[in-house]
């Protein structure tokens, strides 16, 4: 895992810093600075070091918390680590929808194969991987929040503040479940639940059910093809007919099928969730919702090396410890997978 | 037996090169006369099937728009009316009106006052470029290393494959946004001092040769996603390459004394080719879509250039009372163009297919030859 | 109506089972028949493709789309005594048969069982879907049959799931749940050709003495002649999806009167002899879509006249309940 990760991360830095430009210049944008302060900025991020100084200068300053965002002079993991709850707070609302509209349809058009509705959902599953996500936000915000004002588009609902100081203090107090407490606390959804805060989980899903919902109808095609494909070849399977032939009764015979058909999903359905949580730059942009996505969006505009890194390191990690879970989930769902 | 029209203008067009060929070189009609009768049932089996035939013709039309766009674009990209006429520029995005605008034209205007329609019409163009290329480079690349790296197995399979992990392993929307944004300034350099580079992009975009920063951002975009996209070609070929060695035929062809090369192209790549090019074609409609998405991100092309993502995004701001139609319009031909290389993407797979094969061989019935 | 004899357990008749696919119309079985009577084992015998397997599915309905079966009738006597046709029975009343009265075994155990279920699992909820007893009572009853079917440390082996048995292992566990409800009639199709030859003979012995212990019948479908020469009290041989001999064992090998059975029973080689060259039939299996008049063996068949070709035999009593679908025999 590890070395991926470093090797992620080096190949982006090789890429980043062996340029003969002057990102400095960037960062600072229109404002006009004495070349001194230029000056000391160049030195402090090594630019006029070796390449391989800087990498591990940043590397460092990353691991140890200390990497700066030039443009806020603030430490870029504090500034990742405060939007990254947002943003799987969003995940969450899209993989529900996901999980809502594509496996029940998946269920459906393997059920009645060959079908009026089984030709839909491949229709479906053709437009959600046809249209282009932020095309589709935009139809989507046009007909919610323009036309019907069904939705929010600013901030996120967040708990009070005294509900934070709770939480902090029941991490505090009680050990081990205090910390779980805790950290599923911080994405403000599930942190205003715990301290009874209900007021701000309605405004929540008014605020994420739209992005949420765009997510589901991009991905809901796909998941229902892949549930649709896996369910027949189970039902098709050797041991569904010895289960016929054994007089075993419907309700019986699809609890095999089912079982057998969605372990391959469980992996399918985890891969998704992290894709969720490292493609959500588009949505938080459009959406305007503050997460990760959009932190790195709004680097990219400044070219503002520090945040890019920050970020790309952030969801390479989501990923290789989703890779990670989905593998452990599998082994719990299989019995043959056990180590 | 009825045979649909663009069966039969696709047959015409095999007979046609079937009878090339054959003038080449005569006895190569004989030779090839199976393969010949393949390639009619997998013509027959996309024509004959209604994901099939929507596919062509959705492709035939982006091909066309791509190749005739710029032509057919009656307005010129890099003119902004606003500038030119400065009482519009209040006015713009203007909405689009059936029927005589004072002027204006029918389908709307961007915020600089150019036809929405004209740009979407060139935008094929640099849709179709960008997409191709990324997806011809990378299959090339992946394919290329799948084939040493299955071939020649031990350290190098392996160092390959761990790399190929590696990079398969990361989120690539991710990695190519840090790729391009990188990149680019290198590339910006390279353009610079090498006039004659720039002028043959400058021609394969349909772009002003003196852009040259915009066109290093194009380059810049797609040399990312190539960079992004060719681990998964590489571990099909190499999948494949493993299988076809476990065959033998590898070694009776070693025996027999051919190169390497020799064993790698004629023996190998053909067994790959089917699957490949089912995912070249599904590939096509992800590198539309992810060119577009990143140059909505603002990594690709600056304005004035009439790439589908950036009109778009720069659409957003107004959006939605002041912009809706840029993004209905140009939205519309990013639907379409990946619509397109999905359908036939199916269909070829289909038509692949063994199992579904096999019912139109008898449906078909088809001759060969003279 | 009671078309059953006395001691008659099942009686098919025309029989015949269409698979509709792309590729045309297969006739897959064709006027089939079959006769079990208690404690009996037949055997039905014939290479792949005979239609061996798809016969005695269709004996139960466990035919899917795109197979239909088109006719054909299957009394068969329930515990109770009543006599029913089970290709009219309803789907419901069917399933209600499965698995309790007649059950089947078949070929890969591997791909039988759910890999998801452990070995008790499979026999408790066979147990519980026929009979009204408890969960603890069906599993005690599933250990005592893994008992019975002679798996060492049964109650340990009840909780394994099925990639912690081996072949052999595997298949017994079937047969322990084909046997839970203590069924009238037991169809094996082709039970032991995956296994290794040991244990093979091993699962034969088994099978034989759970009939004696249960009394009940029992269809063994194969290829291999030799199980059938052990095992079998009478045998059918199906080819190209009909019947085309049956008879009782001993008349079948020492007397066959159709040149297919003939040269099935010649290419099995004579262990104690010496021979220069294995015996085969000459060319390959009939293609079964769009199957015209005529027998369907004689384009292979030595001894083909113009009416094989053009007219398909008739069933032809040769007395003592040997029956020939050949034109040799036919008396003019």
């Amino acid at each position: 895992m590890v070395p991926s990760v470093i090797g992620a991360l080096l190949i982006t830095y090789l890429i980043a810093y062996v340029i003969p430009t002057d990102p400095v210049r960037a960062w600072v944008g229109e404002k006009l600075l004495n070349p001194e302060t230029l000056e000391s900025l160049r030195k402090k991020y090594k630019f006029d070091a070796p390449w391989y100084e800087q990498f591990t200068y940043l590397v460092a300053q990353l691991m140890s918390g200390k990497l700066e965002d030039p443009t806020r002079g603030v430490p870029v993991v504090a500034q990742v680590a405060e939007r990254f709850p947002v943003t799987v707070e969003v995940a969450i609302f899209g993989f529900l929808f996901t999980v809502a509209i594509g496996i029940p349809l998946g269920v459906l058009a393997a059920a009645k194969r060959d079908s009026v509705i089984d030709l839909a959902v491949r229709v479906f599953a053709l437009f959600g991987s046809s249209m282009p996500s932020f095309v589709l936000y935009y139809y989507l915000i046009l007909l919610f929040y323009v036309q019907t004002q069904a939705t929010l588009m600013a901030g996120v609902p967040t708990p009070s503040y005294t509900c934070m100081l709770k939480l902090a203090s029941f991490k505090d107090q009680v050990p081990i479940i205090g910390a779980i407490a805790w950290t599923v606390g911080q994405v403000p959804m599930f942190g205003a639940a715990m301290c009874g805060e209900y007021g701000v989980v309605a405004d929540t899903v008014a605020r994420m059910w739209l992005p949420g919902f765009a997510l589901g109808v991009l991905a809901g095609g796909f998941i229902a093809r892949v549930v649709r494909n896996s369910l027949l070849d189970a039902l098709s399977s050797d041991s569904v007919l010895f289960a016929k032939a054994r007089g075993l009764s419907s309700a019986r015979i699809w609890r095999h099928a089912l079982k057998n058909g969605f372990a391959p999903i469980v992996t399918i359905l985890g891969l998704h969730f992290a894709g969720l949580l490292t493609g959500a730059i588009i949505a938080e942009t459009v959406f305007n919702i503050p997460g990760v996505g959009r932190y790195i969006y709004q680097g990219i505009g400044r070219l503002n090396f520090p945040v890019i890194i920050a970020g790309t390191f952030l969801f390479s990690i989501v990923y290789v410890v989703a890779n990670f879970v989905v593998d452990v989930i599998y082994a719990l769902v299989d019995p043959r997978v056990r180590y | 037996m009825s045979l649909n029209p663009l069966f039969k203008l696709s047959e015409l067009a095999l007979d046609g090169y079937v009878k090339v060929r054959e003038k080449l070189s005569p006895g190569w009609l004989d030779k090839n006369k199976s393969k010949i009768l393949e390639w009619k049932l997998t013509l027959y089996a996309l024509t004959a099937s209604k994901t099939g035939s929507t596919g062509i013709l959705l492709v035939s039309i982006t091909l066309f728009l791509a190749a005739f766009g710029p032509a057919l674009a009656w307005e010129p990209y890099d003119v902004y009316p606003v500038l030119v006429n400065p009482e519009l520029a209040g006015k713009c995005p203007y909405p689009p009106c059936i029927g005589g605008c004072r002027g204006m034209p029918a389908a709307g205007t961007d915020v600089f006052g150019r036809d929405v329609l004209s740009l979407v019409v060139r935008g094929f163009r640099i849709s179709l470029v960008m997409s191709a290329v990324i997806v011809v480079a990378s299959a090339a690349l992946g394919v290329a290393i799948g084939l040493v790296s299955g071939y020649y197995g031990g350290a190098i399979d392996e160092a390959l494959m761990r790399f190929t992990d590696i990079m398969l392993a990361f989120p690539g929307l991710v990695l190519a946004i840090a790729f391009s944004l990188t990149l680019r300034f290198s590339i910006r350099s390279l353009l610079l001092s090498n006039p004659a580079l720039t002028g043959f992009f400058a021609a394969l975009f349909a772009l002003n040769p003196s852009d040259a920063p915009n066109i290093a951002n194009i380059l810049s975009l797609f040399l990312a996603l190539i960079l992004v996209w060719w681990p998964p070609y590489a571990r099909v070929v190499r999948g494949s390459v493993l299988t076809v060695r476990e065959q033998g035929f590898v070694e009776a062809a070693k025996a027999l004394g051919l190169s390497t090369t020799r064993v790698l192209l004629k023996h190998i790549l053909p067994n790959v080719m089917s699957p490949l090019l089912v995912m070249v074609t599904f590939d096509f409609a992800t590198a539309t879509l992810s060119s577009a998405t990143l140059s909505f991100l603002g990594l690709g092309p600056q304005p004035p250039v009439p790439d589908l993502g950036l009109i778009i995004s720069m659409a957003g701001e107004y959006f939605p009372e002041r912009s809706w139609w840029v993004v209905v319009e140009a939205g519309a031909a990013l639907l379409l163009m990946s619509l397109g290389w999905n359908l036939l993407g199916d269909a070829l797979r289909d038509a692949f297919d063994p199992r579904s094969r096999r019912s139109m061989e008898v449906r078909a019935k088809l001759k060969v030859g003279a | 109506m009671s078309g059953l004899e006395e001691r008659q357990v099942l009686k098919a008749r025309n029989v015949t089972v269409r698979f509709y696919t792309y590729a045309g119309v297969v006739h897959a079985v064709t006027g089939a028949y079959l006769d079990v009577y208690e404690g009996e084992t037949i055997a039905i015998v014939g290479e792949t493709g005979s239609g061996k397997s798809v016969f005695t599915r269709a004996l139960t309905g466990l035919i899917e789309p795109p197979g239909k079966i088109e006719s054909g009738s299957v009394l068969f006597r329930r515990r109770n005594g009543e006599v029913v046709d089970l290709l009219k029975l309803s789907r419901e009343d069917l399933r209600r048969v499965r698995g309790d009265e007649i059950s089947y075994v078949f070929q890969d155990p591997s791909s039988a069982l759910d890999p998801l279920y452990t070995a008790a699992d499979h026999i408790v909820e066979t147990i519980l879907v026929h009979r009204d007893v408890s969960k603890g009572e069906a599993f005690s009853e599933a250990v005592q049959l893994l008992r019975d079917v002679a798996i060492p440390n049964p109650e340990l082996r009840a909780k394994n799931y099925p990639h912690e048995l081996s072949g052999g292992q595997k298949q017994r566990v079937v047969i322990a749940t084909a046997m839970a409800n203590k069924p009238r009639l037991l169809i094996a199709d082709e039970p032991t050709t995956n296994l290794d030859v040991t244990v093979q003979a091993q699962i034969l012995d088994l099978l034989a003495s759970l009939k004696g212990k249960y009394g009940m019948g029992m269809l063994l479908i194969t290829h291999n002649l030799g199980v059938v020469a052990e095992v079998a009290d009478r045998v059918y041989v199906m080819y190209g999806g009909r019947i085309v001999e049956s008879a009782d064992v001993f008349t079948i090998y020492e007397s066959p009167a159709h040149p297919y059975t003939a040269m099935l029973l010649k290419s099995v080689p004579d262990p104690t002899r010496k021979i220069d060259k294995l015996e085969s039939i000459p060319g390959t299996v009939p293609d079964l879509i769009d199957v015209g008049p005529g027998c369907l063996f004689a384009p292979r068949c030595p001894f083909a006249k113009d009416v094989c070709q053009r007219q398909t035999p008739p069933a032809i009593e040769l007395g003592d309940r040997h029956v020939v679908h050949c034109w040799l025999h036919a008396k003019r």
